[in-house]
Formats: structure tokens, C-alpha cells, sequence
């Protein structure tokens, strides 16, 4: 598949901070995360991608163009901030509507378009007259949605969409950026809820300080999805004397026991040398097992490595 | 990776619409008007009227005509209206710069210049609106006063005011387009250009729209030298606010700042 979008060397600074530090990816359709701790460089990434702010250094295209101020590229995407900020005294119907008309429908298709977004994202009508400003932040999250949608874009940005929904609306939410992606709308989301983020997406970029963490869509790669977890939790009947049986054979780096829980969270010295062996070394121990579980997913893990650039 | 639920089903999608001037200042108009409807505006505008009203009462004599036209222009139209205008208009360019409204318009096919021009557009044709209440006002005043010939006066007040907003709501939009300090330029430029300037007896008064304002609502004033004065209002409004949709153009508005990063 051709990308989409591609930055090579790509650089903005914002006086002596640093936005994006000469970063080089691919984008293809689909959906993308971006993932990285906060102060990244995920939102400078998103105003770079629709054409707010401009590169310092470096080349970026969008749909093969520069998105920098550019109507062409702009009415080909759609871009859901971080930012909770909203225009006062406007309702969600009618403040979809003048966007809508921005984007080139007309008043009456403005209205069809804005109220078949608003019943897509699920926002109950009877929230479609209050003011925005009144909105709860999940409510808010799912208006800031549909206005992506009105005007029928090739690729949707989301920057932490999921921040304020329950998990019924993260749900809701995702079964929406599934469809758009089963339409073939592509998707850039970025979250902190990493599970959510691996069930929806089949490529990440990798952000830390500006620059990229790993390289292109490591971390979703077959090999690193292969990887042995580093850290472990079981259920059991008798954490400590699990403890102390991995202890003595050397496989643990750390442990930790929730008395309550009747847990015990491991993280290993080599992982492989537990889970190749593991059937044995769990009936060797004596302890009755309950649940195995990976402590960290592989994106956690992923996002906690050392940097690599 | 979990297994996706089903799908609820595709709507028809309408066609893809394409960028388009009138539809845009329908949307551009509708975000604007809104504004001046939400409930903090119209109070904002009702303790104004009945400022406006109190200091009106205070100021006018009972039933001098002179009097309520000197009043009218050097308080009002020469100092309320623009400064009302000026503010309005360059705190509503600095909104369009915040992410509430740039996350949003600026990540549509929507032409900066032509943003700021069917922003401007919008806003003068409300802030019109509520000049004209504040005109009503005045003149309610008058009559109260039994202030004599207003029928007469009004009109040459109603085209100054006009020609103010216009005016003056252009130069707002360029210096809040210029930058976030507007009002000490704002107050710089007042100093310098309206006051210092507006006030030397030479042709360089001119260039005062405060001067060509006063000039179009004095009774005494050739109407050879009022069509000069409408001319060179609209012609200062059309230059700024062609330096305004210049400004924002190039300017970078949501996340220029490294607290937006």
C-alpha cells in the first residue's frame, strides 16, 4: 500500500524547546497509534500533519502534498484535538452545521450531515440544543468526534479521543473508528490507554522527547508481538513459596506480593528461560496455580523500553 | 488483538462536498452571530446600553440641540464606538487564533484570508446590530431631554456610526492579527494617530478616522467634504483589513507556543 503520509528528517522547534527532533516515518492506511509519555511530541505531530504550525527542518507530505495552510490537503482530513476547548455559546447541532457549511455542504445538507454524525457517535438528542460549554467531557469527546465526519475525510487525526469516556463510550468509540477504517477512512489516534490502542491499531509510531523511540511500527511487528512479557503475574495459592522457588533457580530480577490479591508480580531475569520451560518449572514448584498473566502488554512494553533511536 | 464486534451498518454517505465561498460565510456567519447571542454577550450588552443610557442622562441638557450633537459625536461616536469596535473585533481575532477555534476552522479547506475576511464581514454586520441599539438609546435620551430636530441629526449620526465600526472593526482585526498586546498598540496608535494627529489643523488630520467620523456627523459640514470622509473610511477599512487576512495568513495560530506542544 502507498503511504499516505511521510516525513523524512522532519524537525520543529518552539524557541530552545524541543516539538520533533528529526524524525523520519511512513504512514499507510489504516489505523495508526502514536504512542509516547506526555511532552512527546504526539500534538506537535498533529498540528504539523494538518497544516497549523510549520516544519523547521525537513520535509513532510500529506496525500502528497504540504499540508502547511493547504485547503487541498485540508479537505481531505479531520482533526479531533486533545484540547477540551469549544466555542461558547454554540450547541453541538448547530455548531456542526457551520462547520459543515466551512467544509462546502450546504445549510440543508449541513443539517442532515450534522445530525447523522451526532446519532453516529452515539450522543443522546436530547443533548443536541445544550450549550457545549455544558457538555460532560465524554459528551464533549463524542461532539468533537462527529465533527470529523461531517465532511466525509480520507484520514481522521484523534489526539486522545479516549480521555472523559467510560468504558461503554471507548467502546462506542472504537467500533466507529473500526467502521471509518472498514470504509477505508484512515485513522491516527493517539492514547494513554494502551490496551485500547493495541485492540484498534495495526501499525504505532513510537514518540519520546521529540524523537522517534523506535523505529517504524516496531513495536506491532510479528517478532516484537512475540516477544516474552518481562513481567509476569501469577494467582496462586502460596505466593511466597513461588517466589522463593523462582528466587533460588535465579529466574527473577524482582518481585512484588499482593498479600490480598494472593498475587505475585515477577519481573524476569530472562524471560524465555521461564516461558520455555514453564510447564515443568510451575508443576516443579508445588504451588497451586489459579491465573498467568502478563504483567505489561508488548505496547506497555514498548513505550517503557530505553530509548533506541 | 481482539476480534472486532459486529458492525453496525454503513450509512449512505452523501456526496463529498468541495470548497465553497458563500457556503463557507453561511458557516462563518453562523459561528459569529451565535457568539453575540450567548448569554454573557447579551448581558455584557445590556450593563453597556444601560451605562450608555446613565451617562447619557447625566450629560445631555434638557432640550439643546447643540449640546446633544457635541455630546453624541466627541463622546460617543468619536470615543465609545471605536473603542467598543476596536476591542470587539481584535479579541475576536485573538480567539481565532486559541485552539477553540483553530483546532476546528483551520483544519478545514477554508482559505485563511478568506476566513478573516467572512469573519469580518460577520462581525461588523452584528456588532451594526447592536450600534444601532445603542443609537436607540441615545436617541431615546434625547427625546426624554426634549432635545429638538433629532429627526435631523439622526441620520448623519446613523452613517458615522456605521462607517465607525466598519472602520474601526478593521483595525482591530489587524492589530489583534498583529498581536496578542493589541490594546497598548491600540492605545499607542490612539496617542499618536486619532488624538495627536486627528487634532493638528492640516491635511495630515486625515489620516484620523476619528476626524473623518466627527466630519461626517457635524450638521455644518459640506457634502462635497462628507463623500471625501466616507471614501477615506472605507478605503483605511479596506487596507487594514487586507493587512489583517495578510497577517493572519502567514501567522501560526493553535500550538505556536511550546505550552501548546
Amino acid at each position: 500500500m502507498n503511504p499516505i503520509i511521510q516525513a523524512v528528517n522532519l524537525s520543529r522547534f518552539y524557541g530552545i524547546h524541543l516539538g520533533l527532533n528529526n524524525v523520519t516515518f511512513t504512514i499507510r492506511p489504516g489505523i495508526t497509534g502514536i504512542v509516547g509519555p506526555n511532552g512527546a511530541g504526539k500534538t506537535t505531530l498533529f498540528r504539523l500533519l494538518t497544516g497549523q504550525i510549520k516544519a523547521d527542518s525537513g520535509t513532510l507530505n500529506v496525500f502528497g502534498s504540504t499540508p502547511w495552510n493547504n485547503p487541498l490537503v485540508q479537505a481531505q482530513l479531520a482533526y479531533c484535538p486533545e484540547s477540551e476547548a469549544v466555542p461558547s455559546g454554540l450547541r453541538p447541532l448547530e455548531w456542526l452545521v457551520a462547520l459543515a457549511m466551512i467544509s462546502g455542504h450546504s445549510a440543508s445538507d449541513a443539517e442532515t450531515q450534522a445530525r447523522r454524525m451526532l446519532a453516529r457517535v452515539k450522543l443522546a438528542p436530547e443533548h443536541w440544543k445544550k450549550r457545549l460549554t455544558m457538555l460532560s467531557k465524554g459528551m464533549k469527546q463524542r461532539v468533537k468526534l462527529a465533527q470529523c465526519l461531517l465532511h466525509e475525510p480520507k484520514l481522521i487525526i484523534l489526539d486522545e479521543p479516549m480521555n472523559g469516556l467510560d468504558p461503554m463510550g471507548r467502546e462506542d468509540f472504537s467500533n466507529v473508528l473500526r467502521q471509518l477504517a472498514s470504509e477505508g477512512v484512515s485513522v491516527i489516534i493517539s492514547s494513554h490507554i494502551l490496551h485500547d490502542l493495541e485492540a484498534l491499531c495495526s501499525e504505532f509510531i513510537l514518540l519520546r522527547w521529540g524523537r522517534m523511540a523506535r523505529s517504524e511500527n516496531e513495536a506491532a511487528s510479528p517478532d516484537a508481538q512475540k516477544r516474552w512479557p518481562d513481567s509476569t503475574t501469577f494467582r496462586c495459592d502460596s505466593p511466597e513459596k513461588l517466589a522463593r522457588f523462582f528466587f533460588d533457580r535465579k529466574l527473577v530480577r524482582g518481585f512484588d506480593i499482593a498479600d490480598a490479591d494472593d498475587e505475585l508480580h515477577v519481573q524476569w531475569l530472562e524471560a524465555s528461560r521461564f516461558y520455555d520451560n514453564f510447564n515443568a518449572l510451575l508443576l516443579d514448584s508445588g504451588v497451586q496455580i489459579y491465573e498467568v498473566r502478563s504483567t505489561a502488554s508488548f505496547l506497555e512494553k514498548a513505550v517503557g523500553a530505553p530509548h533506541t533511536p | 488483538m481482539n476480534t472486532p464486534p459486529p458492525l453496525p451498518p454503513v450509512l449512505s454517505p452523501l456526496p463529498a462536498p468541495a470548497p465553497d465561498w458563500r457556503r463557507s460565510l453561511g458557516g462563518v456567519w453562523r459561528l459569529t452571530y451565535r457568539r453575540f447571542l450567548a448569554p454573557a454577550q447579551l448581558g455584557i450588552l445590556v450593563g453597556l446600553l444601560s451605562l450608555l443610557a446613565l451617562l447619557a442622562l447625566a450629560g445631555i441638557r434638557n432640550g439643546n440641540a447643540e449640546h446633544f450633537a457635541q455630546w453624541s459625536v466627541r463622546f460617543y461616536l468619536a470615543f465609545v464606538v471605536p473603542v467598543i469596535a476596536f476591542l470587539s473585533a481584535a479579541g475576536l481575532v485573538q480567539d481565532d487564533m486559541t485552539p477553540s477555534t483553530a483546532d476546528y476552522v483551520f483544519t478545514r479547506p477554508i482559505r485563511r484570508h478568506a476566513f478573516v475576511l467572512q469573519r469580518y464581514l460577520s462581525h461588523t454586520a452584528c456588532l451594526q446590530v447592536q450600534c444601532l441599539l445603542a443609537l436607540g438609546v441615545l436617541i431615546a435620551v434625547g427625546m426624554f431631554r426634549q432635545v429638538p430636530a433629532l429627526a435631523s441629526t439622526a441620520p448623519s449620526l446613523l452613517l458615522a456610526q456605521a462607517l465607525a465600526v466598519t472602520a474601526f472593526s478593521a483595525l482591530g482585526f489587524a492589530f489583534g492579527a498583529f498581536t496578542s498586546r493589541y490594546l497598548i498598540l491600540g492605545i499607542f496608535y490612539a496617542g499618536i494617530v486619532e488624538i495627536g494627529i486627528g487634532n493638528i489643523p492640516t491635511q495630515l488630520n486625515r489620516l484620523s478616522m476619528t476626524h473623518q467620523v466627527r466630519t461626517i456627523a457635524s450638521a455644518t459640514t459640506e457634502p462635497g467634504r462628507i463623500a471625501g470622509a466616507i471614501f477615506a473610511l472605507l478605503m483605511l477599512s479596506l487596507v487594514t483589513i487586507v493587512i489583517a487576512a495578510a497577517l493572519f495568513s502567514f501567522r501560526e495560530t493553535a500550538g505556536a507556543k511550546p505550552k501548546d506542544a
